[in-house]
């Protein structure tokens, strides 16, 4: 049977609570929880979840939804601060190389390619052993490896854009080569650059994660979402909640970027508001 | 004789601004042998009238009421098997859009002999002999060598003839053509327009032809039928719709046209524009775009009416009113 | 006197194609010569890649020509200064096929019309704005349509939008691009009456391009033939359709389906599909879909020819 489609996005709005209350946790931190997430009590370690501790403690005493409340502030920064400069390096390259074409674009190209097939890993551990890892060398290293998908996926973009009547009608109507560049042609390149840019947001706090469940993260005794993946591993026989709320809060939290992208993008064009 | 009927098709679609009715209550029967023409401008259903003939419209998106009875049998209520069964073997399909219809990855050759080998249950070598007389059949120069060639090779016009050829395979009672030369220049439209009207001397094949082009119907067709919102407003002989036109849609069509034998400074146009689906008028459709609706016209929607043998209006005007 | 206002000639583009080692040419205009004057408008017909629409592309400076001169009331525009070239810009304006893909999904109609004014005048934003909304009515649309989207409106509102953004600029030449094959004909009926207004009240010259015989006779003062990258015949109106004499014309004028007609006396079916623009062709491009010809037309040169006054014929057999 034929139903009508529903106005309201739900699963949109179950995005936005979620991250609403995340932009909270990096905000105002001390709004959720009253312990210090680094104070050790090593009379209380590894508790299971109970009233006083709703996640239990890990292995010094300390609170981990305190810890999972601070940890907040460096995921998202290193996510949202990958995803900015990515965005930032890869969408003028992919801009050019695809607008202009010909020598720049194979030059461009080829250094992206270049970019792309260096080993993460590897590139993280030669920067860890160069400045002490921090979430603005955590945002280098993930950046380095992300922006070039950034470019190739804008000038893909701009390949079929600049073909488009629309565009010559602009060259026709005199309009400047920059502004067709970053005018017209950018404009339509949004939905793209919009949701590349939250799924970079969710990849980086998968690749923070990641890293520093190889040890390549941020350093103890600051809380960090990945960081504790890795600590937690070694409990998680004594506490099933240590490992859990980590892995379950990056789940939602990136989970929930992903839909706000579709969501963001659906509003940027046109055709989809009234 | 009728080979296909319509009943009450009623065809209704969800859309992003709610469900639309794309095809209202149309009646049509299709004679054996006869060329049968579906014509107005885009969106005025004529397409979909096809689609769901074929029943190719996806189910969660769509909602057909009505008859189609094809030997008696009605397509609606047959189980998809069924309807297999009677697809691209007894009715076949041509559309528009040449340069997509075929796949890219199989000869020509493969692409003709598979419905013969899936509905005839013909065999490799034999399928093929057929495939060669087919593409001989259509028009194509050196089949024996074309049979091998992949779709890439093949020029518009040359495209349509193969899809054609597809369509012929199972020689089927009824062929369906969806705007089968809008992407086709004048010249191979010609050639293709010829084509059709071979076949249906050469295999006696009933042809629904659906064209947003006058002319293209008016010189292929015994019998027309034209659609607007969803309704068919006129239906007759070819004699009948272009000679008599009294549908004031039809008749502004028809003025509308530049013609090449008289020179007018200005083109008569219908005023207004046609109104979306979701946003129907009650009552004649045409009603604010017709020069002499009256009240009545807006209230209800005028049943089609016989004003001589086999020519149907849905006008309550008289028959003669300018 | 000249009173053109555009003049080819002899005006080649060619896209270049990688085939493997060697760099072949896709002949997509070959050598056409013609004018447009003052007040005129000058019909392009042929089929799909016969060169018509890359023709109008070069004309409007949007594709480079290979070889030949375009001028703009008789001097060559590649030759033109700055200020000149300006000048060539803002009063050569195009009206595009496809209204739906040539307006900015993402812009508002206003920014859509006011998109020329941007670098080409001075005026104050207000002023271009208020120029805006007038063009917007004199195409006849509502002021209010400037502040919704193009997909809020119907293929023919979304041409006359297109048609206002050509007009903004006050041109004096415009070359409509198939500008009513994409319209239902109830609509292209109030497009072409749209265009001849305007010509009319603005004074423009047009070059229309269309694959549509029956507009072009409507709209056009002259035609010019186009098969292949070439021009095969060029006449006033009344000289093509009357006393059509390339065999090319005759068979595309033959082949219109006309409503109303059941059977065409004399119909020419063509046999046999356009050879590709990539091959070199040495003598009549028609030659292998001819049904006039002989082995003579195959390799000797044919050029045009006056058979009367301004009507001009590419066919060594007339």
């Amino acid at each position: 049977m034929l139903k009508k489609k529903s106005k309201i996005n739900f699963v949109t709005i179950f995005a936005l609570i979620i991250l609403a209350v995340v932009i909270l946790m990096v905000i105002f931190p001390s709004l959720f929880t009253s312990y210090d997430p680094l104070e050790v009590n090593m009379e209380k370690k590894l508790l299971n979840p109970c009233s006083e501790h709703i996640l239990g403690t890990d292995e010094y005493g300390r609170d981990i939804f305190c810890r999972i409340v601070y940890g907040a502030r460096s995921s998202v920064s290193v996510g949202l601060g990958t995803a900015l400069l990515s965005a930032l390096l890869g969408v003028p390259l992919g801009l050019i190389a695809g607008y202009y074409g010909g020598v720049i674009d194979n030059i461009i190209m080829r250094i992206m390619d270049a970019f792309q097939s260096f080993p993460s890993i590897l590139l993280a551990i030669l920067l860890s052993t160069i400045f002490e890892t921090s979430v603005f060398s955590l945002i280098l290293t993930i950046s380095a490896v992300s922006f070039p998908r950034f470019a190739k996926l804008v000038r893909g973009n701009v390949l079929t854009i600049k073909k488009q009547d629309y565009v010559l009608a602009a060259k026709v109507a005199g309009v400047s080569k920059p502004y067709i560049l970053f005018n017209t042609i950018l404009r339509n390149c949004m939905s793209v650059v919009v949701v590349q840019f939250s799924m970079l947001t969710a990849t980086a706090i998968l690749i923070e994660a990641g890293m520093s469940f190889l040890g390549l993260g941020l350093k103890p005794p600051a809380p960090a979402w990945g960081s504790m993946l890795f600590y937690a591993n070694k409990y998680i026989n004594s506490n099933i909640s240590y490992i859990l709320s980590p892995t379950f809060t990056i789940f939602l939290v990136v989970l929930s970027i992903n839909l706000l992208g579709d969501a963001l993008r659906d509003l940027l064009d046109p055709k989809k508001k009234n | 004789m009728n080979i296909l009927e319509i009943k009450n098709l009623t065809t209704k679609l969800s859309s992003d601004r709610g469900i639309v009715t794309a095809v209202d209550n149309v009646n049509l029967e299709l004679r054996k042998g006869e060329i049968l023409g579906l014509v107005g401008e885009s969106g005025c259903g004529k397409s979909m009238t096809a689609m769901s003939v074929m029943r190719l419209l996806p189910k969660n998106q769509s909602q057909i009421e009505g008859e189609i009875l094809f030997d008696g049998k009605d397509m609606l209520k047959m189980s998809e098997k069924q309807v297999n069964e009677i697809r691209g073997n007894k009715i076949a399909m041509i559309f528009q859009d040449v340069m997509t219809s075929l796949n890219p990855l199989m000869t020509i050759g493969q692409q003709i002999m598979e419905p013969m080998m899936v509905h005839k249950n013909m065999g490799k070598s034999q399928a093929r002999k057929e495939a060669i007389e087919l593409l001989e059949a259509v028009g194509i120069p050196m089949p024996e060598k074309r049979v091998d060639e992949y779709p890439n090779s093949l020029s518009g016009g040359m495209r349509q003839r193969v899809m054609i050829a597809i369509a012929l395979s199972c020689t089927p009672e009824i062929l369906i053509a969806d705007e089968p030369t809008t992407a086709l220049d004048v010249t191979i439209q010609a050639q293709i327009l010829e084509l059709m009207k071979k076949i249906r001397e050469k295999y006696g094949t009933s042809i629904i032809m659906i064209s947003h082009d006058l002319g293209v119907i008016s010189e292929m067709c015994d019998r027309a039928a034209v659609m607007y919102c969803g309704n068919i407003v006129e239906q007759g002989t070819i004699d009948q719709i272009f000679e008599n036109p009294t549908h004031p849609y039809t008749r502004g069509l028809l003025k509308s046209i530049p013609v090449l034998d008289k020179k007018v400074d200005e083109l008569y146009s219908i005023p207004g524009i046609v109104p979306p689906l979701y946003d129907l008028p009650s009552g004649c459709k045409f009603a604010d775009r017709c020069l002499r609706s009256c009240n009545d016209c807006t209230e209800k929607l005028p049943e089609l009416r016989e004003i001589e043998e086999g020519h149907l209006v849905r006008c309550i005007g008289g028959e003669k009113v300018e | 006197m000249n009173n053109s206002v555009i003049e080819l000639k002899n005006v080649k583009v060619y896209f270049p194609q990688n085939t493997g080692f060697k760099k072949t040419y896709l002949r997509a205009v070959d050598g056409i010569t013609f004018s447009v004057n003052k007040g005129e408008t000058v019909g392009l017909v042929g089929e799909s890649g016969c060169g018509k629409s890359t023709l109008g592309k070069a004309v409007v400076g949007l594709l480079n020509t290979k070889d030949g001169e375009i001028f703009y009331h008789g001097k060559n525009i590649n030759s033109l200064k700055k200020q000149g070239k300006n000048d060539y810009r803002k009063n050569v304006q195009m009206v595009f096929q496809d209204p739906a893909a040539s307006l900015n999904p993402r812009l508002k109609i206003i920014d859509i019309v006011m998109e020329p004014l941007l670098n080409n005048v001075k005026m104050s934003k207000q002023e271009k704005r208020e120029l805006a909304i007038k063009m917007i009515e004199t195409v006849g649309l509502p002021a209010d349509a400037a502040e919704r989207y193009p997909h809020e409106f119907s293929g023919g509102q979304q041409q006359r939008i297109g048609i206002a953004r050509s007009l903004v600029l006050s041109p004096e030449f415009i070359v409509c691009d198939e500008a009513v094959s994409a319209l239902d004909v109830s609509v292209q009926a109030q497009i072409l009456n749209l265009l001849k207004e305007l010509k009319n009240k603005y004074s423009l010259t047009y070059l229309f391009i269309s694959h549509n015989l029956s507009v072009v006779k409507h709209m056009c003062d002259r035609i010019v033939v186009m098969y292949l990258g070439r021009a095969v015949e060029i006449g006033t109106s009344e000289q093509i359709f009357e006393n059509p004499l390339h065999p090319y014309t005759k068979a595309l004028i033959s082949a219109i389906p006309i409503a109303g007609k059941k059977e065409r006396e004399n119909r020419i079916v063509l046999t046999g599909d356009l050879p590709s623009p990539a091959d070199e062709i040495k003598g009549c491009p028609f030659y292998n879909r001819c049904f006039n010809c002989d082995e003579k037309c195959g390799d000797s040169i044919c050029e045009l020819k006056e058979v009367e006054e301004g009507h001009f014929v590419s066919c060594i057999k007339i």
